[in-house]
């Protein structure tokens, strides 16, 4: 099978197979809904970071204008 | 037409242009690889999609070495998430020998068989039990050795080349059945 082997391989291994036409808009609103929800997901992280780290810089702050004013 | 390194930088610069390019020219040549594998035509493009997203995504990884080696790159990256899909779906499980074998068919004519359309070829490849067309093709015609094929689907070695000869065996007599069909 080895002559096989190299036939198969010869003939298929840069085979081009023919598209729907459709396949490029599908393919590009595929990678626009991907990127929409990374956007979205890093949003999220950020806020889910950023908001309890803003809310403990204002907790400390108050706490220290607190502690001033004693 | 950009040069392949060129297109590479671009891509990994995030250039739309080159990725639009980038596409035309590989999408089809992945589209048959996935096919290849899967079996299935709208698998194989959700797959070959699949691919190209994750390749525009990890343009970073990609070191250029010479010409040919952004669709080595690609093809070896398209045979992963390949891979990986079969993987979680489940359809890498050993399968029995099947009844499509019979023994005493005469080698066909290597002349006979070059003349066979590639269609033809990759459909007999694709009607192959999923184990074996996977072993088939990442051994054959995408170059990956029993080791790789091995951890990469979750068999022995030896398991490996086992299943590639029963891939083999039921190929030649799909051959021959179609060389015998059209009369070659």
């Amino acid at each position: 099978m080895k002559d096989y082997d190299d036939i198969f391989r010869k003939r298929l291994e840069g085979y081009e197979m023919k598209l729907p036409s459709s396949d490029r808009d599908d393919f590009l609103n595929r990678k626009a809904t991907r990127e929409r929800y990374a956007r979205r997901r890093r949003n999220f992280l950020g806020l889910a970071v950023g908001i309890p780290a803003a809310l403990a810089i204002l907790c400390a702050i108050l706490l220290f204008v607190y502690l001033l004013s004693k | 037409m950009r040069t392949e390194q060129e297109l590479a930088r671009l891509c990994s610069a995030g250039d739309r242009e080159a990725q639009g390019e980038l596409y035309a020219q590989y999408a089809s040549r992945l589209y048959a690889l996935c096919y290849r594998y899967v079996a299935d035509r709208d698998e194989a493009q959700d797959l070959m999609h699949d691919a190209m997203i994750k390749a525009m995504d990890s343009f970073k990884s990609f070191i250029y070495s010479g010409e040919g080696s952004l669709y080595a790159w690609l093809r070896r990256l398209t045979v992963n998430v390949v891979i990986d899909r079969l993987r979680q779906m489940s359809k890498l499980r050993l399968v029995p020998i099947d009844q499509t074998m019979e023994p005493g068919y005469p080698e066909a004519d290597d002349d006979a068989v070059d003349e066979i359309p590639a269609q033809v070829l990759l459909d007999m490849v694709a009607a192959l039990p999923s184990v074996r067309r996977t072993v088939f093709n990442m051994y054959c015609i995408d170059g990956f050795n029993h080791k790789d094929i091995a951890a990469a689907i979750g068999i022995t070695e030896k398991g490996s080349a086992g299943i590639l000869a029963k891939a083999r065996t039921q190929l030649r007599s799909a051959v021959n059945d179609y060389l015998k069909r059209t009369g070659r």
